[in-house]
């Protein structure tokens, strides 16, 4: 690249109109506050929303009619406590990132987020297969307490094919991005 | 961008005082990586000072690990891929082009305004239109860095570097071409 100092398109290129911003370093700090604030918002409502299920499903567990629908909604209790605990053990993770004493490149920044959406990707039908057997009971015990078993197999039915679609969908997206994950490695190594 | 503060609150003198420097020195350049990112002006404020914000928060544990201009680069770079990513708006294409336009840039002195106006937009319809690294090698190349220091802030070899830049400048003369034809018709 000897000659990129006189390439014309660059010259092209710096040559153009810019925006000029000018923001004071306490401009700053008070944009800090405000976007830290928003982002505790942000998880808190997350775990909230967790909490709620939780809570629904725990209190279902407790006085609805019937062992089985109780059992099935004390596992589906369960089910959001543990996706209560995976979402604060997410959050710790984004904030440990966050402090890391540098930057990285560009291609290694890149693959890092190509890497966290495969996995979310990967991992999203695990988080469903974990609520199918409380799912699953609820559903049978709604038949033993008298609700038409047609309802609880079509409401069945349209929950596994819910299910199976997001799985199918997340590892087609996984190995869409694995082979951008593979290209990019070769382009750093290469 | 992360979705935590931690960083920000040791040293903040030094924090403030290497972001006015660089505020200052890398003004034009962050400005010009806004627009290529972002057409709309409005937006491209807010990237731009988002690009000022991360900048700013990142030099909260700068010590010199690298020189500041390959830091001031990848954090800007990977600000605006962020964003491009938060917006999921834009596709994958081929490679880019640059060099011989030498010559129709400068028999067109009369129309220069007119061709160097569309000249950019024809490389930010490109820059577009690339896939995240290579958009970063192309513009630290429209901004004057060498291979080394490209391959430096993106993370790919100089070698590497170098061949995306020929094939950038291939293409894009090949626009330009087609562009200046058309226009005279």
């Amino acid at each position: 690249m000897t000659k990129s100092d006189e390439d014309p398109i660059q010259s092209i290129w710096k040559s153009q109109p810019i925006l000029t911003v000018s923001i004071t370093p306490e401009a700053m700090r008070a944009r800090a506050a405000q976007f830290e604030t928003e982002t505790r918002t942000r998880n808190k409502v997350d775990y909230v929303s967790f909490a709620l299920v939780a809570v629904f499903f725990g209190i279902g567990a407790l006085t609805v009619q019937g062992a089985v629908v109780r059992v099935g909604a004390l596992l589906l209790a369960v089910w959001a406590v543990i996706g209560l605990y995976s979402v604060r053990r997410f959050h710790g993770l984004k904030a440990q990132r966050s402090t890391e004493s540098s930057p990285s490149s560009c291609a290694a920044w890149y693959q890092q987020q190509l890497e966290r959406q495969r996995d979310v990707a990967l991992s999203r039908p695990w988080g469903i297969a974990l609520a199918l057997p409380g799912f699953a009971l609820l559903l049978v015990g709604y038949v033993d307490n008298g609700v038409p078993w047609t309802a609880s197999v079509l409401l069945g039915g349209l929950g596994l094919f819910g299910g199976v679609a997001v799985v199918i969908h997340g590892k087609i997206l996984a190995g869409r991005w694995q082979e951008e994950i593979n290209f990019l490695q070769k382009l750093r190594t290469g | 961008m992360e979705d935590d503060l931690t960083t920000v609150t040791p040293d903040t003198v030094d924090q403030d005082a290497l972001y006015t420097r660089v505020a200052a020195e890398f003004g034009p350049p962050l400005a010009r990586l806004a627009a290529a990112y972002e057409t709309d002006p409005s937006r491209q404020q807010d990237l731009l000072q988002e690009i000022h914000f991360s900048l700013w928060r990142s030099f909260a544990t700068f010590r010199n690990q690298c020189s500041l201009r390959t830091w001031v680069y990848q954090v800007a770079h990977n600000t605006a891929s962020a964003y491009v990513r938060g917006q999921r708006r834009r596709r994958r294409m081929h490679l880019v082009s640059l060099e011989d336009l030498d010559e129709l840039v400068h028999q067109a002195d009369v129309e220069r305004l007119m061709d160097d106006a569309a000249m950019r937009g024809k490389i930010k319809n490109l820059i577009e239109r690339l896939k995240p690294v290579d958009r970063n090698v192309l513009l630290l190349y429209l901004e004057g860095l060498k291979a080394a220091e490209i391959s430096d802030v993106v993370g790919i070899s100089p070698s590497n570097v170098a061949q995306k830049i020929h094939r950038a400048r291939k293409y894009l003369k090949q626009q330009f071409q087609s562009g200046v034809h058309h226009d005279q018709i």
